[in-house]
Protein backbone atom coordinates (compact mmCIF):
# COMPACT_ATOMS: atom_id res chain seq x y z
CA UNK A 1 0.00 0.00 0.00
CA UNK A 2 1.36 3.10 -0.62
CA UNK A 3 2.24 5.62 2.47
CA UNK A 4 0.41 8.64 3.52
CA UNK A 5 1.03 11.66 5.58
CA UNK A 6 -1.49 13.95 6.74
CA UNK A 7 -0.90 17.39 8.27
CA UNK A 8 -3.17 20.43 8.20
CA UNK A 9 -3.13 23.32 5.99
CA UNK A 10 -0.63 25.62 6.71
CA UNK A 11 2.18 23.52 7.23
CA UNK A 12 1.11 21.53 3.99
CA UNK A 13 1.94 24.94 2.24
CA UNK A 14 5.05 24.64 3.44
CA UNK A 15 5.89 21.00 2.80
CA UNK A 16 4.75 22.06 -1.26
CA UNK A 17 7.08 24.86 -1.42
CA UNK A 18 9.97 23.15 0.33
CA UNK A 19 9.71 20.50 -1.93
CA UNK A 20 10.13 17.83 0.87
CA UNK A 21 8.76 16.18 3.98
CA UNK A 22 11.90 17.29 6.44
CA UNK A 23 12.90 15.28 9.37
CA UNK A 24 11.64 16.84 12.77
CA UNK A 25 13.52 15.97 16.37
CA UNK A 26 11.68 12.92 17.69
CA UNK A 27 12.24 12.23 21.54
CA UNK A 28 11.04 8.78 20.81
CA UNK A 29 13.46 7.84 17.90
CA UNK A 30 16.06 9.69 19.75
CA UNK A 31 17.16 11.42 16.26
CA UNK A 32 15.43 13.18 13.48
CA UNK A 33 12.50 11.39 11.60
CA UNK A 34 9.65 12.17 8.89
CA UNK A 35 6.50 10.08 10.02
CA UNK A 36 3.88 8.34 7.75
CA UNK A 37 1.33 5.73 7.79
CA UNK A 38 1.14 2.45 5.86
CA UNK A 39 -1.69 2.74 3.65
CA UNK A 40 -4.43 4.29 6.29
CA UNK A 41 -4.88 8.45 6.11
CA UNK A 42 -4.96 7.94 9.54
CA UNK A 43 -4.38 11.34 11.96
CA UNK A 44 -0.95 12.46 12.25
CA UNK A 45 -0.60 14.08 15.77
CA UNK A 46 1.66 15.26 18.37
CA UNK A 47 -0.16 16.60 20.89
CA UNK A 48 -3.57 17.34 20.78
CA UNK A 49 -3.62 18.88 17.63
CA UNK A 50 -6.76 17.04 16.54
CA UNK A 51 -8.22 20.72 16.95
CA UNK A 52 -5.64 22.30 14.62
CA UNK A 53 -7.46 20.04 12.25
CA UNK A 54 -10.46 22.05 12.34
CA UNK A 55 -8.13 25.19 12.84
CA UNK A 56 -6.80 24.29 9.33
CA UNK A 57 -8.24 21.43 7.04
CA UNK A 58 -6.26 18.49 6.93
CA UNK A 59 -3.94 17.39 3.72
CA UNK A 60 -3.40 13.96 2.75
CA UNK A 61 0.05 13.19 0.85
CA UNK A 62 -0.13 9.80 -0.12
CA UNK A 63 3.26 8.52 -1.45
CA UNK A 64 4.37 5.36 -3.72
CA UNK A 65 5.05 2.24 -1.55
CA UNK A 66 8.88 2.23 -3.08
CA UNK A 67 9.62 4.67 -0.39
CA UNK A 68 9.28 2.10 2.85
CA UNK A 69 12.40 0.92 1.44
CA UNK A 70 13.96 3.98 3.27
CA UNK A 71 12.15 2.93 6.13
CA UNK A 72 14.30 3.19 9.30
CA UNK A 73 11.92 1.64 11.26
CA UNK A 74 8.47 -0.16 11.35
CA UNK A 75 6.30 -0.17 14.00
CA UNK A 76 2.88 -2.02 14.56
CA UNK A 77 1.06 1.43 15.57
CA UNK A 78 1.72 4.95 16.04
CA UNK A 79 4.84 5.24 18.33
CA UNK A 80 3.73 9.07 19.59
CA UNK A 81 0.15 7.23 21.04
CA UNK A 82 2.38 5.02 22.68
CA UNK A 83 4.31 7.84 24.45
CA UNK A 84 1.40 10.41 25.44
CA UNK A 85 0.63 6.17 27.01
CA UNK A 86 -2.75 6.31 24.98
CA UNK A 87 -2.29 2.47 24.87
CA UNK A 88 -2.09 1.86 28.93
CA UNK A 89 -5.14 0.01 29.33
CA UNK A 90 -3.72 -2.77 27.62
CA UNK A 91 -0.25 -2.28 27.41
CA UNK A 92 2.34 -2.23 30.83
CA UNK A 93 5.05 -0.04 31.75
CA UNK A 94 7.75 -3.12 30.92
CA UNK A 95 6.33 -3.32 27.71
CA UNK A 96 8.95 -1.07 25.96
CA UNK A 97 7.69 0.96 21.86
CA UNK A 98 10.97 -0.99 20.63
CA UNK A 99 9.24 -4.35 21.37
CA UNK A 100 6.43 -3.26 18.79
CA UNK A 101 9.10 -2.74 15.68
CA UNK A 102 8.27 -4.47 13.03
CA UNK A 103 12.05 -3.80 11.64
CA UNK A 104 12.67 -2.85 8.20
CA UNK A 105 12.04 -5.27 5.90
CA UNK A 106 9.47 -4.15 2.93
CA UNK A 107 7.52 -7.11 3.32
CA UNK A 108 6.43 -7.33 7.06
CA UNK A 109 3.65 -4.87 7.13
CA UNK A 110 1.75 -7.19 4.50
CA UNK A 111 2.52 -10.08 6.31
CA UNK A 112 1.25 -8.18 9.40
CA UNK A 113 -1.98 -7.38 7.96
CA UNK A 114 -2.65 -10.88 6.47
CA UNK A 115 -2.08 -12.34 10.01
CA UNK A 116 -4.20 -9.92 12.53
CA UNK A 117 -7.03 -8.07 10.20
CA UNK A 118 -6.92 -11.09 7.04
CA UNK A 119 -7.78 -8.15 4.60
CA UNK A 120 -6.22 -5.00 3.06
CA UNK A 121 -9.91 -3.31 3.19
CA UNK A 122 -10.24 -4.49 6.78
CA UNK A 123 -7.11 -2.42 7.84
CA UNK A 124 -8.05 0.31 5.39
CA UNK A 125 -11.11 0.59 7.85
CA UNK A 126 -9.30 0.00 10.79
CA UNK A 127 -12.17 -2.83 10.95
CA UNK A 128 -11.54 -4.28 14.74
CA UNK A 129 -14.45 -6.85 14.52
CA UNK A 130 -12.51 -8.59 11.43
CA UNK A 131 -9.14 -9.21 14.09
CA UNK A 132 -7.92 -12.37 14.65
CA UNK A 133 -8.68 -13.39 18.43
CA UNK A 134 -5.46 -13.07 20.40
CA UNK A 135 -5.52 -16.90 22.03
CA UNK A 136 -5.98 -17.54 17.82
CA UNK A 137 -3.31 -14.83 16.78
CA UNK A 138 -0.45 -15.83 19.44
CA UNK A 139 0.45 -18.55 22.18
CA UNK A 140 0.44 -17.71 25.27
CA UNK A 141 3.93 -17.03 25.60
CA UNK A 142 4.33 -14.92 23.34
CA UNK A 143 3.52 -12.14 25.28
CA UNK A 144 3.84 -8.81 23.11
CA UNK A 145 2.06 -10.40 20.09
CA UNK A 146 -0.72 -10.87 22.54
CA UNK A 147 -0.64 -7.39 23.94
CA UNK A 148 -0.79 -5.91 20.41
CA UNK A 149 -3.73 -8.05 19.56
CA UNK A 150 -5.92 -7.37 22.88
CA UNK A 151 -5.35 -3.77 22.49
CA UNK A 152 -6.20 -3.36 18.46
CA UNK A 153 -9.40 -5.11 18.98
CA UNK A 154 -10.15 -3.25 22.56
CA UNK A 155 -12.68 0.09 22.43
CA UNK A 156 -10.07 2.33 23.00
CA UNK A 157 -9.97 5.13 25.93
CA UNK A 158 -8.77 8.22 25.79
CA UNK A 159 -8.25 7.78 21.83
CA UNK A 160 -9.01 10.74 19.44
CA UNK A 161 -8.26 8.69 16.56
CA UNK A 162 -7.50 5.06 15.25
CA UNK A 163 -3.71 5.18 15.34
CA UNK A 164 -3.63 2.43 17.31
CA UNK A 165 -4.14 0.00 14.21
CA UNK A 166 -2.42 2.08 11.54
CA UNK A 167 1.70 1.14 10.76
CA UNK A 168 4.16 3.87 11.36
CA UNK A 169 7.07 4.06 9.03
CA UNK A 170 9.66 6.45 10.37
CA UNK A 171 12.40 7.87 7.75
CA UNK A 172 15.62 9.17 9.50
CA UNK A 173 15.96 11.94 6.21
CA UNK A 174 13.98 14.84 4.27
CA UNK A 175 11.74 13.22 1.35
CA UNK A 176 11.67 15.40 -1.69
CA UNK A 177 7.51 15.09 -2.62
CA UNK A 178 9.44 15.03 -6.69
CA UNK A 179 9.15 11.30 -7.70
CA UNK A 180 7.88 9.88 -4.45
CA UNK A 181 4.14 11.39 -4.44
CA UNK A 182 1.24 10.05 -6.01
CA UNK A 183 -1.44 11.94 -4.88
CA UNK A 184 -2.51 14.51 -2.43
CA UNK A 185 -6.20 14.79 -0.99
CA UNK A 186 -6.97 18.46 -0.55
CA UNK A 187 -10.33 20.69 0.49
CA UNK A 188 -11.98 21.41 -2.51
CA UNK A 189 -12.18 25.09 -2.01
CA UNK A 190 -8.14 25.21 -2.86
CA UNK A 191 -8.65 23.23 -5.57
CA UNK A 192 -12.29 23.73 -7.57
CA UNK A 193 -12.56 25.32 -11.08
CA UNK A 194 -10.44 28.56 -12.03
CA UNK A 195 -9.65 28.80 -8.48
CA UNK A 196 -6.61 26.86 -7.86
CA UNK A 197 -3.52 27.05 -5.25
CA UNK A 198 -0.79 27.84 -7.31
CA UNK A 199 0.98 25.89 -5.37
CA UNK A 200 -0.84 22.74 -5.50
CA UNK A 201 -0.49 23.64 -9.48
CA UNK A 202 3.25 23.24 -9.42
CA UNK A 203 2.55 19.28 -8.22
CA UNK A 204 0.12 18.65 -10.75
CA UNK A 205 2.49 19.62 -13.36
CA UNK A 206 5.00 17.22 -11.39
CA UNK A 207 3.11 14.53 -12.10
CA UNK A 208 0.81 14.26 -8.91
CA UNK A 209 -3.29 13.71 -8.50
CA UNK A 210 -4.60 16.64 -7.07
CA UNK A 211 -8.14 15.14 -4.88
CA UNK A 212 -10.72 17.92 -3.58
CA UNK A 213 -12.79 16.71 -0.58
CA UNK A 214 -15.72 18.38 0.51
CA UNK A 215 -14.42 21.24 2.68
CA UNK A 216 -17.85 22.45 4.24
CA UNK A 217 -17.78 25.38 7.05
CA UNK A 218 -18.62 24.75 10.96
CA UNK A 219 -18.10 20.55 10.59
CA UNK A 220 -16.41 18.97 13.14
CA UNK A 221 -12.71 17.63 12.83
CA UNK A 222 -13.83 13.83 12.17
CA UNK A 223 -16.26 14.67 9.37
CA UNK A 224 -13.48 16.46 7.86
CA UNK A 225 -11.02 13.54 8.27
CA UNK A 226 -13.96 10.80 7.02
CA UNK A 227 -14.50 12.61 3.78
CA UNK A 228 -10.64 12.12 2.99
CA UNK A 229 -10.21 8.93 3.98
CA UNK A 230 -13.27 8.02 1.60
CA UNK A 231 -11.70 9.67 -0.84
CA UNK A 232 -8.34 7.94 -0.32
CA UNK A 233 -10.28 5.04 -0.30
CA UNK A 234 -11.78 6.37 -3.96
CA UNK A 235 -7.85 6.40 -5.14
CA UNK A 236 -6.49 3.25 -4.00
CA UNK A 237 -9.37 1.47 -5.99
CA UNK A 238 -10.07 3.45 -8.75
CA UNK A 239 -6.26 4.31 -9.34
CA UNK A 240 -4.21 1.71 -7.80
CA UNK A 241 -6.82 -1.04 -7.99
CA UNK A 242 -6.37 -2.02 -4.29
CA UNK A 243 -9.09 -4.08 -2.91
CA UNK A 244 -9.92 -1.67 0.17
CA UNK B 1 -17.06 27.32 31.36
CA UNK B 2 -21.19 27.63 30.17
CA UNK B 3 -20.37 30.54 27.88
CA UNK B 4 -17.62 32.61 25.78
CA UNK B 5 -17.47 35.25 23.95
CA UNK B 6 -15.95 35.42 19.95
CA UNK B 7 -12.39 37.37 20.27
CA UNK B 8 -11.68 36.16 16.88
CA UNK B 9 -11.05 34.13 13.80
CA UNK B 10 -8.82 31.93 12.38
CA UNK B 11 -8.78 32.08 8.41
CA UNK B 12 -8.88 28.92 6.80
CA UNK B 13 -8.54 28.20 3.19
CA UNK B 14 -8.51 31.57 1.02
CA UNK B 15 -9.80 35.07 2.04
CA UNK B 16 -13.18 34.99 1.33
CA UNK B 17 -15.15 31.88 2.87
CA UNK B 18 -15.91 30.40 6.80
CA UNK B 19 -13.40 31.03 8.95
CA UNK B 20 -12.88 29.40 12.20
CA UNK B 21 -14.08 31.46 15.45
CA UNK B 22 -11.71 31.88 18.36
CA UNK B 23 -13.32 32.53 21.90
CA UNK B 24 -12.18 33.77 25.33
CA UNK B 25 -13.69 33.94 28.31
CA UNK B 26 -12.64 36.83 31.21
CA UNK B 27 -11.71 33.99 33.87
CA UNK B 28 -10.20 31.44 31.06
CA UNK B 29 -8.35 33.56 28.50
CA UNK B 30 -7.84 30.35 26.17
CA UNK B 31 -8.32 30.32 22.84
CA UNK B 32 -11.14 28.18 22.99
CA UNK B 33 -12.89 27.04 19.55
CA UNK B 34 -16.64 25.71 19.78
CA UNK B 35 -17.22 21.62 20.28
CA UNK B 36 -20.07 21.30 18.03
CA UNK B 37 -22.92 18.61 18.76
CA UNK B 38 -22.77 17.07 15.24
CA UNK B 39 -26.18 15.88 15.48
CA UNK B 40 -28.22 19.17 16.78
CA UNK B 41 -25.23 21.65 15.46
CA UNK B 42 -25.55 23.20 18.67
CA UNK B 43 -22.75 24.41 20.65
CA UNK B 44 -21.59 21.13 23.61
CA UNK B 45 -18.51 22.94 25.25
CA UNK B 46 -14.97 24.15 24.02
CA UNK B 47 -11.69 22.99 23.33
CA UNK B 48 -8.55 24.44 23.86
CA UNK B 49 -7.08 26.11 20.56
CA UNK B 50 -3.69 25.18 20.28
CA UNK B 51 -2.21 27.72 17.48
CA UNK B 52 -0.16 30.35 16.30
CA UNK B 53 -2.11 33.48 18.42
CA UNK B 54 -0.32 35.87 15.69
CA UNK B 55 -2.66 34.36 12.89
CA UNK B 56 -5.72 35.19 14.96
CA UNK B 57 -7.89 38.37 13.04
CA UNK B 58 -9.50 40.22 16.02
CA UNK B 59 -13.33 40.93 16.12
CA UNK B 60 -14.86 43.67 17.18
CA UNK B 61 -18.06 41.83 18.14
CA UNK B 62 -20.36 41.43 21.13
CA UNK B 63 -21.53 38.03 20.27
CA UNK B 64 -21.36 35.57 23.31
CA UNK B 65 -21.38 31.60 22.83
CA UNK B 66 -23.55 29.83 25.20
CA UNK B 67 -23.39 25.87 25.85
CA UNK B 68 -26.36 24.56 24.36
CA UNK B 69 -26.57 27.39 22.08
CA UNK B 70 -26.63 27.30 17.75
CA UNK B 71 -22.88 26.72 16.87
CA UNK B 72 -21.90 30.22 15.75
CA UNK B 73 -20.07 31.22 12.48
CA UNK B 74 -17.85 33.73 10.88
CA UNK B 75 -18.27 34.42 7.42
CA UNK B 76 -15.56 36.59 5.82
CA UNK B 77 -17.05 38.29 3.04
CA UNK B 78 -15.76 40.21 -0.18
CA UNK B 79 -14.04 43.24 0.95
CA UNK B 80 -12.78 41.67 4.51
CA UNK B 81 -15.58 42.30 6.32
CA UNK B 82 -16.48 39.41 9.07
CA UNK B 83 -19.97 38.48 9.73
CA UNK B 84 -20.47 36.90 12.93
CA UNK B 85 -23.59 35.16 14.18
CA UNK B 86 -25.97 31.86 13.96
CA UNK B 87 -26.43 30.63 10.83
CA UNK B 88 -30.33 31.83 11.46
CA UNK B 89 -28.82 35.36 12.09
CA UNK B 90 -26.29 34.80 9.01
CA UNK B 91 -28.70 33.32 6.39
CA UNK B 92 -29.81 36.69 4.99
CA UNK B 93 -26.31 38.15 4.79
CA UNK B 94 -24.98 34.81 3.08
CA UNK B 95 -27.39 35.08 0.72
CA UNK B 96 -26.76 38.13 -0.56
CA UNK B 97 -23.03 36.59 -0.03
CA UNK B 98 -23.27 33.96 -2.64
CA UNK B 99 -25.19 36.03 -5.09
CA UNK B 100 -22.01 37.82 -4.86
CA UNK B 101 -19.77 34.79 -5.24
CA UNK B 102 -21.17 33.80 -8.59
CA UNK B 103 -17.83 33.33 -9.66
CA UNK B 104 -16.61 31.31 -6.99
CA UNK B 105 -19.19 28.48 -6.90
CA UNK B 106 -16.31 26.57 -4.34
CA UNK B 107 -17.80 29.22 -1.96
CA UNK B 108 -21.27 29.17 -2.95
CA UNK B 109 -21.20 25.71 -1.99
CA UNK B 110 -20.04 26.09 1.23
CA UNK B 111 -22.88 28.36 2.11
CA UNK B 112 -25.81 26.52 0.57
CA UNK B 113 -24.48 23.19 2.52
CA UNK B 114 -25.34 24.72 5.43
CA UNK B 115 -28.45 27.15 4.55
CA UNK B 116 -29.64 26.36 1.16
CA UNK B 117 -32.76 24.73 0.31
CA UNK B 118 -32.42 21.24 -1.89
CA UNK B 119 -32.51 23.41 -5.45
CA UNK B 120 -29.83 25.95 -4.04
CA UNK B 121 -27.63 22.78 -2.94
CA UNK B 122 -27.96 21.58 -6.21
CA UNK B 123 -27.38 24.84 -8.05
CA UNK B 124 -24.10 24.62 -6.05
CA UNK B 125 -23.09 21.19 -6.58
CA UNK B 126 -24.00 21.71 -10.37
CA UNK B 127 -22.00 24.92 -10.87
CA UNK B 128 -19.12 23.60 -8.79
CA UNK B 129 -19.15 20.41 -11.05
CA UNK B 130 -19.32 22.44 -14.32
CA UNK B 131 -15.98 24.41 -13.17
CA UNK B 132 -14.43 21.23 -12.44
CA UNK B 133 -15.20 19.43 -15.52
CA UNK B 134 -14.07 22.35 -16.97
CA UNK B 135 -10.54 23.14 -15.65
CA UNK B 136 -9.76 19.69 -13.81
CA UNK B 137 -11.07 17.07 -15.92
CA UNK B 138 -13.31 13.81 -15.35
CA UNK B 139 -11.11 11.96 -12.81
CA UNK B 140 -11.20 15.14 -9.95
CA UNK B 141 -15.23 15.40 -10.83
CA UNK B 142 -15.49 12.01 -9.74
CA UNK B 143 -13.92 11.66 -6.53
CA UNK B 144 -15.29 14.97 -5.35
CA UNK B 145 -19.28 13.79 -6.35
CA UNK B 146 -18.49 10.19 -4.93
CA UNK B 147 -17.43 12.46 -1.40
CA UNK B 148 -20.79 14.78 -1.75
CA UNK B 149 -22.81 11.62 -2.13
CA UNK B 150 -20.67 9.72 0.84
CA UNK B 151 -21.52 12.73 2.82
CA UNK B 152 -24.98 13.08 1.98
CA UNK B 153 -25.65 9.71 2.96
CA UNK B 154 -24.10 10.11 6.35
CA UNK B 155 -26.34 13.04 7.42
CA UNK B 156 -29.53 11.42 5.56
CA UNK B 157 -28.95 8.85 8.45
CA UNK B 158 -27.97 10.64 11.63
CA UNK B 159 -30.93 13.01 10.81
CA UNK B 160 -33.26 9.95 10.74
CA UNK B 161 -31.61 8.34 13.78
CA UNK B 162 -34.13 7.76 16.07
CA UNK B 163 -32.05 8.84 18.91
CA UNK B 164 -29.00 10.08 20.35
CA UNK B 165 -27.39 6.71 20.46
CA UNK B 166 -28.29 6.09 17.31
CA UNK B 167 -26.75 8.60 15.76
CA UNK B 168 -23.66 8.69 17.35
CA UNK B 169 -23.30 4.97 16.58
CA UNK B 170 -23.83 5.98 12.51
CA UNK B 171 -21.50 8.98 13.55
CA UNK B 172 -18.56 6.30 14.91
CA UNK B 173 -18.72 4.23 11.82
CA UNK B 174 -19.44 6.72 9.03
CA UNK B 175 -15.81 6.29 7.44
CA UNK B 176 -16.85 2.71 6.67
CA UNK B 177 -20.18 4.07 5.45
CA UNK B 178 -19.62 4.35 1.45
CA UNK B 179 -22.23 5.59 -1.48
CA UNK B 180 -20.69 5.81 -5.11
CA UNK B 181 -22.43 7.69 -7.63
CA UNK B 182 -22.49 5.88 -11.30
CA UNK B 183 -22.23 7.38 -14.75
CA UNK B 184 -25.70 6.76 -15.13
CA UNK B 185 -26.68 8.58 -12.12
CA UNK B 186 -26.99 5.45 -10.17
CA UNK B 187 -26.08 5.22 -6.08
CA UNK B 188 -24.55 2.03 -4.51
CA UNK B 189 -24.30 2.16 -1.11
CA UNK B 190 -22.94 -0.12 1.61
CA UNK B 191 -24.44 -0.29 5.07
CA UNK B 192 -22.42 -3.43 6.05
CA UNK B 193 -20.71 -1.55 9.28
CA UNK B 194 -24.00 -0.75 10.94
CA UNK B 195 -24.66 -1.38 13.86
CA UNK B 196 -27.58 -4.43 13.94
CA UNK B 197 -29.49 -2.54 16.28
CA UNK B 198 -30.31 0.17 13.66
CA UNK B 199 -31.36 -1.92 10.78
CA UNK B 200 -34.97 -1.89 11.56
CA UNK B 201 -34.85 2.44 11.34
CA UNK B 202 -32.76 2.23 7.86
CA UNK B 203 -34.71 1.63 4.27
CA UNK B 204 -31.74 0.96 2.06
CA UNK B 205 -34.21 1.81 -0.73
CA UNK B 206 -35.39 4.72 0.44
CA UNK B 207 -32.17 6.24 0.92
CA UNK B 208 -30.93 5.53 -2.43
CA UNK B 209 -33.80 6.76 -4.08
CA UNK B 210 -33.20 10.16 -2.36
CA UNK B 211 -29.62 10.06 -3.17
CA UNK B 212 -30.38 9.57 -6.88
CA UNK B 213 -33.09 12.73 -6.81
CA UNK B 214 -30.22 14.94 -5.26
CA UNK B 215 -27.71 13.40 -7.73
CA UNK B 216 -29.13 12.50 -11.03
CA UNK B 217 -28.01 14.95 -13.18
CA UNK B 218 -24.64 15.18 -11.88
CA UNK B 219 -23.31 12.45 -12.62
CA UNK B 220 -21.00 12.28 -15.07
CA UNK B 221 -20.72 9.57 -18.31
CA UNK B 222 -17.35 8.05 -18.84
CA UNK B 223 -15.36 9.64 -21.91
CA UNK B 224 -16.21 8.23 -25.18
CA UNK B 225 -18.64 5.73 -23.66
CA UNK B 226 -22.32 7.17 -24.23
CA UNK B 227 -24.72 6.42 -20.77
CA UNK B 228 -27.42 3.88 -22.77
CA UNK B 229 -25.92 0.50 -24.01
CA UNK B 230 -27.35 -2.23 -26.14
CA UNK B 231 -30.86 -1.52 -25.96
CA UNK B 232 -29.92 2.14 -27.52
CA UNK B 233 -27.43 0.99 -29.68
CA UNK B 234 -29.12 -1.77 -31.12
CA UNK B 235 -26.42 -3.82 -31.61
CA UNK B 236 -26.83 -7.68 -31.78
CA UNK B 237 -24.20 -8.45 -30.30
CA UNK B 238 -25.11 -7.22 -27.10
CA UNK B 239 -28.57 -9.06 -26.81
CA UNK B 240 -26.52 -12.12 -25.48
CA UNK B 241 -25.84 -10.42 -22.01
CA UNK B 242 -29.14 -8.42 -21.61
CA UNK B 243 -30.17 -8.60 -17.76
CA UNK B 244 -31.66 -6.92 -15.12
CA UNK B 245 -28.71 -6.90 -12.86
CA UNK B 246 -24.94 -5.22 -13.69
CA UNK B 247 -23.30 -8.46 -11.64
CA UNK B 248 -24.77 -10.90 -14.43
CA UNK B 249 -23.91 -9.05 -16.83
CA UNK B 250 -20.05 -8.97 -16.33
CA UNK B 251 -20.62 -12.97 -15.85
CA UNK B 252 -22.39 -13.42 -19.27
CA UNK B 253 -19.75 -11.25 -20.45
CA UNK B 254 -16.75 -12.58 -19.02
CA UNK B 255 -18.98 -16.56 -20.51
CA UNK B 256 -18.98 -15.36 -24.21
CA UNK B 257 -15.33 -14.65 -23.71
CA UNK B 258 -14.52 -17.98 -22.53
CA UNK B 259 -16.35 -19.39 -25.36
CA UNK B 260 -15.90 -17.28 -28.72
CA UNK B 261 -12.97 -14.87 -27.40
CA UNK B 262 -12.04 -13.39 -30.41
CA UNK B 263 -15.85 -12.34 -31.21
CA UNK B 264 -16.74 -11.71 -27.72
CA UNK B 265 -13.88 -9.06 -27.50
CA UNK B 266 -15.60 -6.85 -30.08
CA UNK B 267 -18.84 -6.88 -27.71
CA UNK B 268 -15.74 -6.06 -24.60
CA UNK B 269 -14.68 -3.21 -26.41
CA UNK B 270 -18.06 -1.93 -27.66
CA UNK B 271 -19.98 -2.36 -24.06
CA UNK B 272 -20.75 1.08 -22.35
CA UNK B 273 -21.07 0.50 -18.97
CA UNK B 274 -23.68 2.00 -17.09
CA UNK B 275 -22.47 1.30 -13.38
CA UNK B 276 -19.54 2.24 -11.99
CA UNK B 277 -19.29 -1.30 -11.36
CA UNK B 278 -19.40 -2.35 -14.90
CA UNK B 279 -16.68 0.49 -15.60
CA UNK B 280 -14.54 -1.41 -13.51
CA UNK B 281 -15.36 -4.79 -14.67
CA UNK B 282 -14.30 -3.75 -18.34
CA UNK B 283 -11.47 -2.33 -16.95
CA UNK B 284 -9.75 -5.46 -15.59
CA UNK B 285 -11.50 -7.49 -18.71
CA UNK B 286 -9.93 -5.07 -21.04
CA UNK B 287 -6.61 -5.33 -19.65
CA UNK B 288 -6.20 -8.75 -19.39
CA UNK B 289 -8.08 -11.00 -22.13
CA UNK B 290 -7.11 -9.02 -25.28
CA UNK B 291 -7.17 -12.25 -28.06
CA UNK B 292 -4.35 -13.19 -29.32
CA UNK B 293 -2.04 -11.91 -26.54
CA UNK B 294 -1.90 -15.41 -25.00
CA UNK B 295 -2.78 -18.64 -25.63
CA UNK B 296 -5.90 -20.23 -25.26
CA UNK B 297 -5.08 -22.16 -21.97
CA UNK B 298 -3.90 -19.37 -20.39
CA UNK B 299 -6.82 -16.57 -21.47
CA UNK B 300 -9.30 -19.45 -20.08
CA UNK B 301 -7.32 -19.29 -16.50
CA UNK B 302 -7.29 -15.05 -17.37
CA UNK B 303 -10.89 -15.26 -17.56
CA UNK B 304 -11.51 -17.09 -14.56
CA UNK B 305 -8.95 -14.58 -12.93
CA UNK B 306 -10.75 -11.78 -13.83
CA UNK B 307 -13.98 -13.85 -12.35
CA UNK B 308 -12.17 -13.67 -8.78
CA UNK B 309 -11.08 -10.34 -9.31
CA UNK B 310 -14.36 -9.04 -9.45
CA UNK B 311 -15.56 -10.48 -6.61
CA UNK B 312 -13.65 -8.07 -4.88
CA UNK B 313 -15.42 -4.65 -6.76
CA UNK B 314 -19.10 -5.78 -6.03
CA UNK B 315 -20.64 -4.40 -3.06
CA UNK B 316 -20.47 -6.55 -0.24
CA UNK B 317 -24.08 -6.90 -0.02
CA UNK B 318 -24.46 -7.78 -3.86
CA UNK B 319 -22.16 -10.75 -3.54
CA UNK B 320 -24.32 -13.52 -2.90
CA UNK B 321 -26.02 -12.40 -6.07
CA UNK B 322 -22.61 -12.09 -8.05
CA UNK B 323 -21.51 -15.80 -6.60
CA UNK B 324 -25.06 -17.34 -7.90
CA UNK B 325 -24.61 -15.57 -10.99
CA UNK B 326 -21.14 -17.30 -11.18
CA UNK B 327 -22.72 -20.88 -10.69
CA UNK B 328 -25.49 -20.54 -12.83
CA UNK B 329 -23.26 -19.28 -16.05
CA UNK B 330 -19.77 -20.48 -15.32
CA UNK B 331 -20.46 -23.43 -12.87
CA UNK B 332 -18.80 -25.99 -15.28
CA UNK B 333 -15.52 -24.32 -14.68
CA UNK B 334 -13.97 -26.15 -12.12
CA UNK B 335 -11.74 -23.36 -10.84
CA UNK B 336 -15.04 -21.05 -10.41
CA UNK B 337 -17.01 -23.76 -8.79
CA UNK B 338 -14.50 -23.85 -6.75
CA UNK B 339 -14.33 -20.53 -6.15
CA UNK B 340 -18.18 -20.35 -5.64
CA UNK B 341 -18.13 -22.91 -3.31
CA UNK B 342 -15.20 -21.70 -0.99
CA UNK B 343 -16.81 -18.11 -1.07
CA UNK B 344 -19.98 -19.58 0.36
CA UNK B 345 -18.00 -21.96 3.31
CA UNK B 346 -16.23 -18.21 4.23
CA UNK B 347 -19.85 -16.41 4.30
CA UNK B 348 -21.86 -15.95 8.23
CA UNK B 349 -25.53 -16.00 8.33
Amino acid sequence: MPLTHITSAIRAEDIIRAGSISTRMCGIAGGPRAYFFYGRPAYRTEDSAVLKLEGACPFCFIFRESLIARADNIHAFDTGAHANRLYSHILTQDMAVEDFSLGTQMERPNKLIAKVFASMSAYFDGDRTRVISASDGAEAWEFHARAYIELISSAGRNEPDDRVCSIEIAIAEAVPLNGNLLAVVVPHTLWSGNKRAPWLEALETAGASILPSPFHGGRAPESYHCQGEGVVRDYYRTALELPV
Amino acid sequence: MSAARLISFLPLAGAIGFALPVLSHPSQPGPFIQEIDERTRTVRGFQLLEDDPSRFVPLDTEVVVSVGAPQVFVFVARGGDALCGSLKELAPDLRLCAEELNRQPEIQLQIFDLIGDDQEKRGARAAVREAMVRDLGPNAVRYFLNALVRGDLWDLLVDSAPDTDAANRILSVRGRIDAQLGPAGDVEINLESIDRRDLWWIDEGKLIAELEGRFSTLSLPYPDQPVGSEEESGDFLFHGIQAPRQEERMVLLLRALLAEPDSAWVLATKYAPRTRFEDRALQIIRRHLEPGALPGASATKLAVYCAFMLFRDVYPRNRGRYLLYLARHLGGNKEVASFVADKLQRSTP
